[in-house]
């Protein structure tokens, strides 16, 4: 019988981001070895969407455009502590410091279509105060804060287009005000300078400011008539002003539509009451993100900029893999722009010094190996039982059920890095040599992470109580109705949940270059850039991880580009081996005809009039080279549709009393796909088995 | 024998507390809170003043006379009433701590803590008179809401209506989260009542005021 003192075993399905974040603090040392942690992970490797492998030439591979954002504050931590404990037990590998994996990305690029052709607005952010993961002894995550950066974001844009300047003997500029001297300025403003000039405008804003240093929430209920009069005034001038800037200048357009974007973001703040609503900035997740704006005055030469396509872009926002139509819950659109902004440290992104599975899942793996966790590889997920519901206990998993797809030689554990430049790395396929039959295996082309491939060398189920306690599912949302069916048809809000949590597919290539792209004709820094043309209209210069491949022949730059792919699935079947192929030839075609025809806008020197010169890729043309079509359940990016939240299940659930949920579809605070919401998911699962870590502990799950 | 099935300890909570929550909760406890204490406190020195006479018979006095859960108090046990209001303000400081983040202290933060959560909520507020005198006084503090979260003085206490020296003997501190008065009277401090302002050190603005009434 167990003992009250035995380790609780906790089975982890999925060994990506979310589910290895639960299995990290679930492990930790103040738990003094209460839980006994094994993953169970599909084929070689771990990572889930964010698995790379090293191919030919050691080549990094990736399922698509990984950056992390300044403001990632809960990864960033969790990678520090990951770092800082592999150093201590693997002295000697490269990367010893997280600094070292991790650096800065200031440099980001919108498109903008003009005429037939494209324009591009690259703009450096300043360094944010500290770095990602400090400690801080403050929460910033406040609307009235957020509102009070909007105007003080305004007040620089206006100065770069020269008015502040002007302006710069304006009553507005003076030191602080009472409230009620306040409302008088404003009640004079609006009353006798009619918003007209470029000193009252100046003035406006100012007021405005000052308005969020001194009201509080409460005020906003009580005072809010003026400064909403205040803000229509203001954003009429700068609509005005909009519309009279020439062709010509068109840096000084874009600097207008921001400052229209803030206005509106500032107005519909106070017209849907934000500061005070209990749902936060939810409040305004059943509307479209540029549907709000618009609602909130924004103009049609806003909400069309390349900076509002760049943010759909970054979010993969198109239903059903559509491009034309863009959708994205304006609440977490709103706090994302805001955390993005506004709180990022150090750089507003960061990129990684090798490939994504080298940079967080080797270091992930080493450190969890150390702690004692065990990991089970080639174990697909078949489902999910529970218990039957005469057994007149609230409802809870009884079972896993397993495909075990190949067997380790001898019966241990398989051993899935390996060494590339002194970097602990993941292979793009599996060490066929440790597996039983392993030669047969590679011959017969087994396909461990296609959804397609059922071949198994067995089956394996696990029993409640006898092999596992608790469960931590770890898989895709996607995934759920081929793995979890018997918990969705107990449980109305899992039926819901995957009815609404809508996912989509997406596509990505990378070329390697005998060019710098300095050479190509690029003309600015190294940049991310999006807004760009679909089907690609994403692309990241990643040339410093040119050192960490192997090249024979002299490769100067790499280039990553990724968009949504047009869903072939809607109905949620699973991919065909067929289907999978027609549609990885559809995104090599894609990326022919992208480079074709539009790599010459931002490589100049790449193309020729017959098209892209082939011969500047490394290995001489376009099959050379890496493209992957992301179809697999498992790999599809999880959206933020309006009105879909609130159908997002909370790791916290209790609907069964012995599994948790971790990825980044579940209910994290940011409900964002990305990887911040995936470790704060991996937390929430963590907290949900063993009280840790506090919630309070983990940064900005508690945010308007 | 059956293996016991294990299952998970329910969360407190399994939503993010959005920060509209936080202030739209906050404003309504404050408001709640002081209305609350403000009851408290004129039931409690109505309650003082009823049973004055049966305190009031030693020679000198010295006593922590703290009018806050303390039924062991020469002063006397708080009446049932003032049980009641502190028992309901101890339950709303306990439940409304549970909706601030910090709320409820951890015992082990790990390494990884990230933003500091903020202090947890101080509970009711604690208010002591401590007195030395050798005549039978009256002491009535009276201090605006909030202001027992800040630093405060006291101006000298001067008489009401009659010429007599001020008694500067008067002190208000904060200590361990409670407020402290004391007052010395001389023991030949002239009776009649006396007067002071209690003021907010950082602006000296007025906060609350304390009188004392000597040989009622």
């Amino acid at each position: 019988m167990m003992r009250p003192d035995q380790p609780a075993r906790v089975a982890v399905v999925g060994g990506g981001c979310a589910a290895l974040t639960a299995a990290f603090e679930l492990t930790r040392p103040e738990h003094r070895g209460q839980y006994e942690v094994t993953v169970y992970q599909m084929g070689w490797r771990l990572g889930g969407k964010g698995a790379s492998g090293r191919g030919v030439n050691d080549r990094i591979e990736e399922h698509g455009l990984h950056l992390w954002m300044g403001f990632y504050e809960n990864a960033f931590q969790l990678m520090r502590e990951c770092y800082e404990e592999r150093h201590r037990i693997h002295p000697n590998c490269r990367f010893a410091d997280w600094r070292d994996a991790f650096k800065p990305a200031p440099d980001v690029g919108v498109a903008d279509r003009v005429g037939d052709g494209w324009e591009f607005w690259l703009a450096q952010f300043p360094a944010g105060q500290g770095l990602p993961g400090d400690r801080s002894d403050r929460d910033p995550f406040t609307v009235t804060f957020y509102l009070r950066q909007s105007v003080i974001l305004i007040e620089e844009l206006l100065r770069s287009t020269g008015m502040a300047d002007e302006s710069a003997a304006a009553p507005g500029a003076t030191a602080a005000r009472t409230v009620d001297t306040l409302l008088s300025a404003m009640t004079n403003l609006l009353r006798y300078g009619q918003l007209a000039g470029t000193a009252a405008l100046v003035e406006g804003i100012g007021i405005l400011r000052e308005v969020f240093d001194v009201f509080s929430p409460g005020m906003f209920r009580e005072q809010m008539r003026l400064p909403l009069v205040m803000l229509d005034q203001v954003g009429a001038q700068v609509r005005l002003r909009l519309e009279q800037v020439v062709e010509g200048d068109r840096q000084l357009r874009r600097v207008w539509q921001v400052i229209d974007l803030i206005l509106a973001i500032l107005r519909g703040s106070f017209r849907c009451g934000l500061a005070l609503d209990p749902r936060g900035f939810d409040a305004i997740n059943d509307y479209d993100w540029r549907e709000w704006l618009r609602l909130n005055g924004a103009s049609e030469q806003s909400v069309n900029s390349g900076f509002m396509r760049g943010i759909y872009d970054l979010a993969f926002a198109f239903e059903d893999g559509d491009v034309t139509r863009p959708r994205l819950a304006a609440g977490v659109a709103l706090r994302g722009a805001m955390r993005m902004f506004f709180t990022y440290r150090g750089s507003l992104f960061w990129r990684m010094s090798a490939g994504m599975g080298d940079i967080v899942f080797s270091p992930l793996y080493q450190v969890l190996k150390e702690r004692g966790v065990r990991f089970e590889f080639f174990h697909k997920l078949r489902n999910v039982g529970l218990a039957p519901e005469e057994s007149g206990e609230a409802p809870f998993v009884d079972r896993l059920e397993f495909d075990i797809q190949a067997r380790v030689k001898g019966g241990g554990e398989y051993q899935p890095l390996v060494d590339v430049h002194n970097v602990p790395s993941w292979p793009a396929r599996p060490d066929y040599r440790q597996l039983v039959r392993g030669e047969a295996l590679e011959r017969e082309g087994r396909a461990f992470e296609a959804a397609w491939d059922d071949r198994r060398a067995g089956t394996k189920t696990l029993q409640v109580t006898r092999d596992f306690d608790f469960v931590v599912l770890g898989v895709s949302v996607a995934a759920l109705p081929h793995v979890a069916s018997e918990l969705i048809a107990r449980d109305s809000t899992w039926q819901d949940m995957v009815r609404h949590v809508k996912t989509a597919t997406t596509q990505a290539f990378q070329v390697w270059m005998r060019d710098s792209v300095a050479e190509l004709g690029w003309p600015h820094p190294p940049a991310n850039l999006s807004g760009f043309v679909e089907p690609f209209d994403t692309w990241a210069d990643m040339s410093h991880l040119v050192p960490e491949e192997s090249w024979e022949e002299p490769v100067k730059s790499i280039a990553y580009f990724c968009s949504v792919l047009p869903d072939p699935l809607r109905d949620g079947a699973l991919p065909t081996r067929q289907l999978q192929k027609e549609q990885r030839d559809l995104v090599r075609a894609n990326a022919v005809r992208f480079l074709n025809e539009d790599a010459g806008t931002l490589w100049p020197q790449a193309v020729t009039p017959a098209g892209f010169r082939w011969d500047s890729l490394a290995g001489g043309g376009f099959d050379q080279q890496y493209w992957t079509a992301n179809i697999n359940p498992t790999d599809r990016y999880v959206q933020s549709l309006p009105g879909s939240s609130k159908y997002r299940l909370s790791p916290l659930d209790m609907t069964f009393d012995n599994l948790t949920i971790a990825g980044d579809w579940t209910a994290t605070g940011l409900d964002t796909g990305c990887i911040e919401s995936a470790v704060i998911s991996g937390r929430l699962a963590a907290h949900a088995i063993s009280q840790r870590p506090a919630l309070q502990d983990i940064v900005g799950y508690d945010h308007p | 024998m059956t293996t016991p099935r294990r299952k998970r300890v329910p969360p407190a909570r399994t939503a993010p507390l959005r920060a509209g929550t936080v202030c739209e909760a906050l404003e309504q406890g404050v408001r709640t809170a002081y209305a609350v204490i403000d009851e408290y406190m004129r039931r409690g020195y109505q309650a003082a003043r009823d049973t004055q006479n049966t305190f009031n018979t030693r020679g000198y006095m010295n006593d922590n006379r703290s009018n806050f859960d303390n039924r062991f108090n020469p002063w006397g046990s708080m009446p049932p009433m003032g049980e009641q209001w502190m028992a309901a303000m101890r339950a709303w400081a306990d439940a409304f701590a549970a909706f601030l983040p910090g709320g409820f202290p951890q015992p082990w933060a790990p390494p990884s803590a990230g933003y500091c959560a903020p202090q947890a909520s101080q509970g009711p507020l604690a208010l002591s008179v401590h007195v030395s005198s050798t005549q039978p006084i009256e002491v009535s503090p009276t201090l605006n809401p909030g202001c027992e979260l800040i630093a405060l003085s006291v101006d000298p206490l001067q008489g009401q209506g009659f010429a007599a020296p001020p008694i500067d003997k008067v002190t208000i501190t904060k200590v361990a989260g409670n407020v402290r008065v004391s007052v010395t009277v001389p023991a030949d401090q002239p009776a009649g009542c006396y007067r002071g302002a209690i003021r907010k050190t950082v602006d000296g603005c007025i906060a609350g005021d304390l009188t004392v009434t000597i040989g009622k």
